[in-house]
């Protein structure tokens, strides 16, 4: 087949008509209802200033130090002695307190 | 010694709550009483740490003078003491005191360690090279080194000291309050904000407005630079005159001469005292630290009684 050409192809494509819009087109671009809002919980998203987020993060982090119960210090029980760890002094050497200066 | 004229026997449960800084700690105090005399004792650990765990200690005295002095270790089954007679001497307020180890005769022995005397073991005992005699005056006070422990470096202390007889109760002193002894030893200092003791006695504590019945007949009478008491189910409550923030410690309220109060959560605790709670005139702000899980855990301890207790310091009771 010889190739058409420029007088024949402007021939055909004022004969051409383009086809009609398919009648799913209409409901992609125009939904007829919109999403439901909760599906924007999981699929949408919010511009914020940078500023705005760094003080957003900063006062979660002070929120999250000071709300930290304080730390009572546990002291360890301390060991103990009985009775019978002691002995006896060799030699009773009562000594006289309280006298005068 | 007869034990007929056993003319008192007074036992003292050893205080475990006590000074965490300073140089020793009280762990005894009694008296015994006869017909010419009074015989007083304090005896205090030296350094107060560890602590000396369940020992119990008290005299029993005749109307010769002779004084039994001693501690039981109830746990082990362990005892010690001595003698001590005293002699009144015809100069007024002048006393001669003899100490030698502890005697006892087995009546007396009974009388003291129940009837499986036998089981119960004296420390052994040196016999101090013999007895050691002393004079005293009215307002001294003897020093005895009682015992060691050369592992941990303390020395168990008794001071003592000899004073007029108790008077017999009549209607002129009948409101009149025994005489106690108290003997601070160390080199002294200027007085301090935190020296400052909390004291109650015969404390009645309402929550909400209502008397907590656990308290309804306590006769305590107790001080301390941090004091504590203990309700059935509400836990402890350690109080103090000094703000402690790095123990926890908030300020929960004030007190008011004979009375404190202070608030826990919801809860309005007020506390009346048969006497003036804080040294001084003023109204103060009080410091508390509230343990809701504390219970006692000593042995036979009841966990549904009212209790008190005192500290020369607060942390000595953090953890405790």
């Amino acid at each position: 087949m010889e190739p058409l050409d420029e007088n024949e192809l402007n021939q055909l494509l004022s004969e051409w008509r383009a086809p009609s819009a398919p009648a799913t087109l209409k409901d992609r671009v125009f939904p007829r209802q919109r999403a439901r809002w909760w599906r924007w919980l999981f699929t949408g998203s919010v511009r914020v200033p940078v500023p705005v987020a760094l003080a957003v993060v900063v006062l979660i982090a002070l929120w999250i130090h000071y709300s930290k119960p304080a730390v009572r210090p546990t002291a360890a029980q301390p060991p103990t002695v009985s009775l019978t760890d002691f002995e006896p002094v060799r030699q009773l050497q009562p000594v006289v307190l309280g006298g005068q200066k | 010694m007869r034990v007929g004229k056993v003319a008192s026997a007074i036992l003292v449960v050893t205080n475990l709550c006590l000074p965490a800084f300073a140089q020793s700690r009280r762990i005894q105090s009694g008296s015994a009483n006869t017909s010419t005399f009074q015989f007083f004792y304090e005896t205090q650990l030296d350094p107060p740490v560890p602590e000396l765990a369940d020992v119990a200690g008290g005299t029993i005295a005749d109307d010769n003078g002779l004084v039994h002095r001693f501690m039981l270790d109830h746990g082990r089954r362990v005892y010690f003491g001595y003698d001590a007679l005293i002699e009144v001497l015809p100069e007024p307020y002048t006393y001669r005191i003899t100490f030698k180890p502890l005697t006892m005769s087995s009546q007396a022995a009974r009388q003291l360690l129940g009837d499986d005397a036998s089981s119960w073991t004296p420390l052994p005992s040196a016999d101090w090279g013999g007895p050691t005699v002393r004079t005293i005056r009215m307002a001294e006070v003897l020093a005895l080194n009682l015992l060691t422990n050369n592992t941990t470096g303390q020395k168990i202390v008794d001071y003592i000291t000899i004073q007029e007889p108790r008077k017999p109760i009549n209607f002129a002193n009948v409101n009149t309050l025994p005489r106690e002894f108290f003997y601070a030893p160390g080199p002294p200092h200027d007085f301090r904000a935190e020296d400052a003791e909390l004291r109650i006695r015969a404390p009645r504590i309402t929550v909400n407005g209502k008397l907590d019945p656990s308290t309804a007949d306590s006769k305590v009478d107790t001080a301390g630079v941090a004091l504590w008491f203990y309700l059935p189910a509400r836990g402890r409550f350690i109080l103090s005159l000094m703000p402690h923030p790095e123990l926890g410690f908030h300020n929960a309220g004030e007190i008011r001469g004979s009375t404190l109060k202070f608030t826990i959560g919801e809860d309005n605790f007020m506390l009346s005292s048969g006497d003036q709670i804080a040294p001084g005139p003023g109204p103060f702000n009080l410091y508390v630290l509230h343990d809701a899980a504390w219970q006692p855990t000593y042995q036979y301890a009841d966990a549904s009684a009212f209790m008190v207790g005192t500290a020369d310091s607060p942390d000595m009771l953090i953890g405790k």
